[in-house]
């Protein structure tokens, strides 16, 4: 049976740059295995039409998932998922960048109304489903 | 006489049927092109399209009235005239009341993407595509094997009454004539139809209009099929004025089906067409919007971004190919 094929959702008036968008999108994706190796991603051209928004935009977002290694970028042919070997365990410093960049987020979105209880709940099943994962 | 003034009459009624439905011919919260609020829509939107019927209503009627005068014989220049009339009118009155519409909805902000390289609706529209013109070129096969069962000079038109007014002869342009005129046609509309798909955004509302040019191409083809036998089945008028009953029924069906489909289905999430790049609610240029093609705002179809450089040139080379095509059928007429 064939798979659904996951959506990529984009805010233009959020404060997050379209580009970091599509890349944290994509990524979200590929790490929770809604993209797996060999998968083909839609041209730059096809993405920045369904999405509206300029074709370097959508190139930008593609070269720096490739160079993270999860995408085969082969002039000529379309970005194909690769199967990318799990990297080494994260260092202190990345820990600390991955802190600072949740509170920024906690801090920019309880700024936008939201309740601390409703984030501290949705935390809370975001990493039930990260151990079960 | 009454056949000759319901000639004239009968474009005109159409013209203005349209003209009067122009509102109508969009999605729910569109007016006149603009975007809308549903309260909006409510209290003032209704009164702006009374308005519009009320104020085009003379117009409409008097073109029908002039169409209907009897005169002995019209003049081709009518037809132009008494058609142009209310729809000049209806021009200026739709542009006065657009302008009347205040701007209040901006384009949606959050938009989404199907995550899909292939395009299996796509491939299958092409596929089927092909039907039409298989069924041109098994007809050609078809006549080309009967050759010598087609006689000299045979009858090709016919007046209302049955009797043949118009003939060919058995020669390659009088036999395959209509079959060639009929693959071009059909390429032609498979062609847009394929130009749609690569060239707009994809949604449920596109899917819908794909399948109404699919069905209008088929159509088409059955037509040209039919004219293309005539050399040897010499097929009676009254068959030929049923079919192109039928045929016009089903593009009626399928094309009141998309405007039903249209105006319940509303925008799609990720509508990215901002009003302020909406010249007039029908001329759309947006240097940001990568899309070659558009849905229109006004009407049913797609019309292009012309901020776009190819949207010129391929506009230029669809008005340049049904000239060719008219170059073509003078050229079959006159043999």
């Amino acid at each position: 049976m064939r798979r659904a094929a996951p959506k990529l959702r984009i805010d233009t008036e959020s404060p997050v740059a379209v580009y970091r968008q599509i890349v944290d999108g994509l990524r979200a994706r590929l790490v929770e295995g809604e993209l797996r190796p060999s998968d083909a991603l839609p041209s730059v051209r096809r993405l920045a039409m369904e999405l509206g928004i300029t074709f370097n935009t959508v190139a930008q977002a593609y070269r720096e998932l490739a160079d993270e290694g999860w995408l085969d970028l082969r002039h000529g042919r379309r970005a194909t998922v690769l199967e990318r070997a799990a990297r080494e365990g994260a260092g202190r410093q990345r820990i600390e960048g991955f802190r600072r960049r949740l509170r920024e987020l906690t801090a920019q979105l309880r700024a936008e109304g939201l309740d601390a209880g409703e984030l501290a709940r949705e935390l809370r099943g975001f990493a039930e489903r990260l151990e079960g994962s | 006489m009454t056949i000759v003034r319901l000639g004239l009459t009968i474009p005109i009624a159409l013209v203005a049927a349209t003209l009067h439905a122009l509102p109508w011919l969009s999605r729910r919260e569109r007016l006149f092109g603009v975007t809308v609020t549903e309260e909006f829509l409510v209290r003032q939107g209704r009164a702006l399209i009374r308005r519009y019927e009320l104020l085009l209503l003379p117009w409409t009627l008097a073109a029908l009235a002039l169409s209907l005068l009897p005169r002995p014989m019209a003049h081709p220049g009518e037809t132009v005239g008494l058609t142009l009339m209310p729809l000049a009118a209806a021009t200026v009155i739709f542009w006065r009341i657009f302008n009347r519409i205040p701007r209040t909805v901006s384009a949606g902000r959050v938009r989404t993407a199907e995550l899909a390289s292939s395009d299996r609706a796509g491939r299958w529209l092409a596929l089927l595509l092909l039907v039409p013109l298989a069924s041109l070129a098994a007809t050609a096969a078809y006549l080309h094997a009967h050759w010598g069962e087609i006689p000299a000079r045979f009858p090709i038109h016919w007046n209302l009454q049955g009797v043949p007014n118009g003939w060919a002869t058995k020669s390659l342009m009088g036999v395959y004539g209509p079959l060639m005129l009929g693959a071009a046609v059909v390429l032609l509309v498979a062609g847009i139809t394929l130009l749609v798909r690569w060239a707009a955004r994809r949604s449920a509302w596109n899917g819908a209009g794909m399948a109404v040019l699919l069905i209008v191409t088929l159509i088409m083809s059955c037509a040209f099929t039919m004219a293309g036998l005539v050399p040897l089945h010499d097929s009676p008028p009254s068959q030929l004025f049923e079919f192109t009953g039928a045929m016009l029924a089903a593009q009626v069906v399928a094309i009141a089906l998309l405007v039903w489909h249209i105006r319940r289905s509303g925008t799609p999430p990720g509508e990215m067409t901002p009003d302020a790049c909406w010249h007039g609610g029908m001329f759309y240029y947006n240097p940001q919007d990568p899309a070659l093609m558009v849905e229109k705002r006004i009407g049913l179809g797609w019309t292009f971004n012309f901020a776009h450089s190819l949207a010129w040139f391929i506009l230029a080379a669809m008005l340049l190919i049904p000239v060719a095509i008219t170059i073509l059928a003078a050229h079959m007429a006159a043999k």
